[in-house]
C-alpha cells in the first residue's frame, strides 16, 4: 500500500489525513510514562496466570520504549503534568482541530515543543515553520523559555 | 513558471499575480530544497504575511532575491539543479523525498523521471554497494576442500586433517585445497563470502574451523541445506537466501546441477583429492564407485599437455605415498572472480553517470563475460554426441554456447566456399576429422572444452591433439558429472559411500528415471528451449555407431559407467532407440 | 508523533473458547493482533491503553466462529512528512545513514557530518512510504539545527 494522495499531509502546514481529527498529539515524555506502567502489567500478567499464552512485547514496543527512554525531556509526573498543563489547557477541546485559546498554538506544535525543546524561538521557527506565521519572535521565546524551566527544575 | 536555462539548471519564477516585500529568506545556495519547503516569507500590498512554499524540489545554485526586495510575476527568485533522485530507499529519494512509484504513475510520459524508480538497491545492498563489494556463495565441497571418511583413503598427504564431528561418528579427513587461505584473503576486498552446505551442520562446522579459525572470512554467514532448497524439485532458492535480489550474488560450486538455470553460477573445476570417495555429501552412489576410473589421466601418454592441472594424481594405487599437491586452480578461479567485480563496478559507475536503464546484474555479467571465451570460435562435434541425441541439448553444446562458441552440425562453408569452423571437438578420428585436417581445421579432444571452461580461457589447441589411442569415455564429463541427489542426510550417505556396491543394487531402480529427468538441466547455464521436439542428426550413423555400440553393450553390463553416461546427458532411452 | 487514538478491530473468536474466560481471551487477542502492527494510515499501534467497549459477538454462519467488534484507545506513532523528530543512527554508511525514530527506519542520504551509530540527530521527515506493512522514510539534516 501506498501513501495515495500525500499531498493531503504536511507536516510544516499543519496538513493532517482526516483519520487525525480525533486523535490526541502525545508527548514522548508522556508515552514513556505509559509505556512503562504497561511493561510493569504485562510482567504482573505473565507471572500470575501461567495457563495462557504470554502476552509478548512487540518489536516496535521495545523500539519505541528505547527511544522515549533516549529522548523523553521531563523526568517528573509533577514536570509532565504542568507542561501539558501550559501547552494543552484544559479547556481546549478534544482532537487537532482545536488549537490553543490563549497562545493559538496548535496541539502538533505544542507537542512538538515538549518534545524538540528548542532553546530560542528562531530555532523553534526553524525546526516548526507553522509557528513562523503565529507568533512574532518575542512570543514564542517566552514560551520556549517557559517550557525550558521545567526542564531544568526537574533535576 | 521555471524554464530551462541549460539542460540542469532551471530558474524558478514568482508567479503570484501580485507584488510583494520579501521578508525573510530561509534557504542559501547550495541548500537542498524539497517541494513545500519554506523559500521565503513575504508581505502583500494589504499587509498580510505569508510564506512562498517551493513548488520544486532540487539544489539552489543562485539565489536571486534578497530581504526587502519587492516581486512582482515573473520576477526570477532563484535557479536550481533538479534532483536527479540518484540515491532511493524503498522507492523514496533520498535527496528530495519524493515518492518515486508515485511520480511514475503521475507523470509516466515524462521523460526525465523514466527507469529512476527502478534505482533501488535494497536495504542491505547498499552497505554491500557502499564497500565496491559482492556476495560470494560459496559451496565448500570439492571446492576449497574434499573430505573423505575412508581411513584407507589416498593418496597421501602431509597437510590432511583428520577429526571426528561428535563422538560417535566416524572419523573425517579433509584436505584444503592449496591457496585455500591466500584465496580468501586475495578476494576479500572484492567479496563478502557466505558458505552454502549441503553437509550437516556439525559437519560443516568443523570445515569452516579449519579455514577460517578466526572467522575473518565467514563471520556466520553460513547456510544449511534446509534453509535454501526448494522442496519440490530440490534446486536452490536464491529468493530465500536473497530477497533483496540475487543481482550482486556470485555462486561458486563444483557442481552445477542443483543451480539449475542459474545464471551466476561460475563452475569450478572440482578439486577431486581422494580417490575413494566422490564429494562427501554427494549422494549419487556412482560418485563412490566410479572412483577406479577416476584418473584425470584423460590424455593418453604421447600428449604433451601440462600436468599441472591433474592435481598430481599421478600415482594411483600407492595407498600410503605421499603426493605432492600441485592444484593451482584457486589462482586461476581468483583472476576470473577479480575480473567479474571489475566488469559488474564498470558497469554499475557507468550505470550511476548516465541514470539510465536497469543497475547491472551478475546474471547477465557473468554469461557475458563467458560468452568472450570462445567468442571467435566455430564448431562442429564428432563422435561425441550420440546419434539420437538432440545436438543442442547436449551438455557439450550448452557449455560451448556459453562461452561464446558458434556450434553446428556439420562443417560450415559460406557462399563462397571458404570454410568457416574453426575447430572440430572429436573423440575419434573420423570422416569429418579427416575432412577437416585437409582444410587445415585445428582438431581437438573435448578436454579441450572442459578445460576452457574452468578455465575460463581459450586453451591452446597444440596441448589437445587427439591421437590414435584417445578414449573419449574417459572425457570427464563421461564419468564424473553425475547430477547430485539431495535432500538425503549425511549419515545417510555415509552408508551408501561405505557400501556402494549394495547402495547401488538397491537404489538404481529409483534414481534411474530422477537422472533421466535431471540430465536436461545438467550443465545448464543459459536458458535453453526445453520444448520437446529433438532434431535427431541429419545420418552420421556411419560415424556415430561405435558410440551407440558402446552404451547399448553397457546397458547390458550394467557397467559402472552407466551412470556417467547418463550424468553427461546419453541417457538410456536414447541409447536403446 | 505519537497519538492516543480510538481504533476499532474485529476479534475472530473459535468456539472453544466461549466461556467464563471469554472476555480474557478477547482482551488478549486484540493485543497480540494489533500492538506492534503498522496499520493503514493510522501508523504503528505500539500499545492497547484501554478497551472501551467489546461488542456483540456475531455468529459467522456456517462456521461457529464468532465475530467480536471491539473499540479501543491506543498509543500509536506515526510520522509525516516535513515533520522534525529526533533519531537514534543507527548505521554510517558511504551513501548515507540510517537512523530508527522508535519502530521507523529512516534514510538520510549523503551527509558530510562526523557522527557514528548510537549519536542522536535532529532529522526532517522528505518522504514517507507504506510497504508490506510497516513505514519507511527519508529524511534530510540541512537546517541548522537539526543537529541536537
Amino acid at each position: 500500500m501506498s501513501l495515495a494522495n500525500q499531498d493531503d499531509e504536511d507536516a510544516a502546514q499543519l496538513k493532517f489525513p482526516k483519520e487525525f481529527d480525533k486523535a490526541e498529539p502525545m508527548m514522548i515524555s508522556e508515552v514513556l510514562l505509559m509505556l512503562e506502567q504497561r511493561r510493569q502489567q504485562n510482567s504482573n500478567a505473565n507471572g500470575l496466570d501461567d495457563d495462557d499464552d504470554e502476552i509478548t512485547s512487540s518489536e516496535a514496543f521495545n523500539d519505541t520504549v528505547a527511544y522515549c527512554e533516549r529522548f523523553s525531556k521531563f523526568k517528573t509526573k509533577e514536570a509532565i503534568g504542568a507542561v501539558r498543563n501550559l501547552l494543552f489547557p484544559k479547556d481546549q477541546p478534544n482532537g487537532m482541530g482545536s488549537t490553543n485559546p490563549s497562545s493559538g498554538l496548535h496541539k502538533f506544535e505544542a507537542a512538538l515543543l515538549a518534545n524538540l525543546c528548542p532553546q530560542q524561538a528562531v530555532e523553534a521557527k526553524t525546526l516548526i515553520p507553522s509557528l513562523d506565521s503565529k507568533l512574532d519572535d518575542d512570543e514564542c521565546q517566552k514560551i520556549v523559555d517557559e517550557i525550558q524551566t521545567y526542564r531544568s527544575f526537574q533535576c | 513558471m521555471s524554464h530551462s536555462v541549460n539542460s540542469d539548471v532551471k530558474e524558478l519564477k514568482f508567479n503570484f499575480n501580485k507584488s510583494v516585500q520579501v521578508c525573510k529568506i530561509m534557504v542559501g545556495t547550495d541548500m537542498r530544497l524539497m517541494e513545500n519547503d519554506s523559500i521565503f516569507t513575504m508581505v502583500d500590498t494589504n499587509g498580510q504575511r505569508q510564506s512562498f512554499l517551493s513548488p520544486v524540489s532540487g539544489t539552489v545554485t543562485k539565489l536571486c532575491v534578497h530581504e526587502s526586495d519587492i516581486l512582482s510575476y515573473d520576477s526570477i527568485i532563484l535557479e536550481y539543479e533538479e534532483c536527479r533522485h540518484a540515491i532511493t530507499f524503498k522507492n523514496l529519494c533520498g535527496d528530495c523525498g519524493i515518492d518515486l512509484s508515485q511520480v511514475k504513475n503521475a507523470l509516466s510520459a515524462s521523460t526525465s523521471v523514466k527507469a529512476l524508480a527502478s534505482i533501488e538497491p535494497s536495504f542491505l545492498d547498499v552497505n554491500l554497494l557502499c564497500r565496491r563489494k559482492l556476495h560470494l556463495l560459496i559451496n565448500l565441497d570439492q571446492t576449497l576442500a574434499d573430505t573423505t571418511n575412508s581411513r584407507n583413503y589416498y593418496p597421501s598427504s602431509l597437510d590432511i586433517v583428520a577429526y571426528q564431528p561428535t563422538p560417535i561418528s566416524k572419523t573425517f579427513y579433509t584436505k584444503l585445497r592449496p591457496g585455500v587461505k591466500e584465496f580468501l584473503t586475495n578476494l576479500r576486498p572484492f567479496y563478502q563470502f557466505h558458505i552454502i552446505t549441503f553437509g550437516d551442520q556439525v559437519y560443516t562446522h568443523n570445515i569452516v574451523k579449519l579455514i577460517d579459525p578466526n572467522k575473518r572470512f565467514f563471520s556466520d554467514r553460513i547456510i544449511s541445506r534446509d534453509e535454501c532448497f526448494k522442496l519440490t524439485d530440490e534446486t536452490v532458492n536464491l529468493n530465500n537466501l536473497f530477497p533483496c535480489g540475487d543481482s550482486l550474488v556470485c555462486i561458486i560450486d563444483g557442481h552445477d546441477d542443483i543451480w539449475k538455470s542459474t545464471r551466476n553460477l561460475v563452475y569450478v573445476k572440482p578439486y577431486m583429492w581422494f580417490k575413494d570417495i566422490g564429494d562427501i555429501n554427494e549422494i549419487h552412489p556412482s560418485s563412490a564407485t566410479g572412483i577406479s576410473e577416476k584418473t584425470h589421466q584423460y590424455n593418453d601418454e604421447t600428449s604433451k599437455r601440462p600436468k599441472e592441472h591433474n592435481s598430481g594424481q599421478t600415482q594411483t594405487g600407492s595407498n600410503y605415498n605421499v603426493v605432492a599437491d600441485t592444484d593451482v586452480y584457486l589462482c586461476r578461479l581468483e583472476i576470473i572472480l577479480k575480473r567479474i567485480h571489475t566488469t559488474f563496478y564498470m558497469a554499475y559507475d557507468q550505470w550511476i553517470d548516465e541514470k539510465h536503464g536497469t543497475m547491472p546484474d551478475l546474471k547477465q555479467i557473468i554469461p557475458d563475460i563467458r560468452r568472450q571465451i570462445l567468442s571467435s570460435v566455430s564448431l562442429c562435434f564428432s563422435h561425441i554426441i550420440q546419434q539420437n541425441y538432440p545436438m543442442e541439448k547436449h551438455c557439450a553444446t550448452i557449455m560451448a554456447q556459453a562461452m561464446g562458441a558458434k556450434v553446428t552440425q556439420d562443417l560450415q562453408f559460406d557462399h563462397h566456399g571458404i570454410i568457416q569452423t574453426t575447430h572440430i571437438i572429436a573423440g575419434k578420428r573420423t570422416l569429418k576429422v579427416y575432412q577437416a585436417q585437409q582444410n587445415n581445421i585445428k582438431v581437438v579432444t573435448p578436454e579441450w572444452l572442459s578445460d576452457c571452461y574452468e578455465q575460463w580461457e581459450k586453451q591452446p589447441e597444440e596441448n589437445y591433439i587427439l591421437t590414435r589411442n584417445y578414449k573419449v569415455r574417459k572425457w570427464k564429463l563421461f564419468t564424473e558429472d553425475t547430477p547430485r541427489v539431495s535432500k538425503r542426510r549425511h549419515c545417510d550417505m555415509q552408508q551408501s559411500v561405505s557400501a556402494p556396491e549394495q547402495s547401488l543394487a538397491c537404489q538404481q531402480p529409483t534414481t534411474e528415471r530422477k537422472h533421466s529427468k535431471k540430465n536436461e538441466n545438467n550443465l545448464r547455464i543459459e536458458d535453453v528451449d526445453d520444448s520437446n521436439d529433438s532434431h535427431p542428426g541429419p545420418a552420421k550413423q556411419q560415424r556415430t555407431a561405435p558410440i551407440v555400440e558402446t552404451v547399448d553393450k553397457k546397458t547390458d553390463d550394467n557397467d559402472i559407467e552407466d551412470f556417467g553416461l547418463e550424468g553427461c546427458g546419453l541417457d538410456r532411452d536414447g541409447a536403446k532407440q | 508523533m505519537f497519538f492516543h487514538v480510538s481504533l476499532d478491530h474485529e476479534i475472530l473468536l473459535h468456539p472453544r473458547y466461549f466461556g467464563p474466560q471469554l472476555i480474557k481471551t478477547v482482551r488478549r487477542m486484540l493485543f497480540n493482533e494489533v500492538e506492534g502492527k503498522c496499520i493503514g494510515r493510522y501508523g504503528y499501534v505500539i500499545a492497547v491503553t484501554s478497551i472501551d467497549n467489546i461488542g456483540v459477538g456475531r455468529i459467522q454462519p456456517g462456521r461457529g466462529y464468532v465475530i467480536f467488534p471491539v473499540k479501543y484507545h491506543a498509543i500509536v506513532f506515526r510520522p509525516f512528512k516535513h515533520e522534525v523528530v529526533e533519531a537514534i543512527i543507527t548505521q554510517v554508511t558511504r551513501m548515507g545513514i540510517f537512523c530508527k525514530i522508535g519502530p521507523l527506519t529512516c534514510f538520510i542520504s549523503r551527509h558530510d557530518l562526523m557522527i557514528q551509530p548510537e549519536d542522536s540527530i535532529r532529522v526532517k521527515i522528505a518522504g514517507l512510504q507504506v510497504d508490506a506493512k510497516e513505514f519507511f522514510a527519508v529524511g534530510t539534516l540541512m537546517d541548522d539545527y537539526l543537529v541536537s
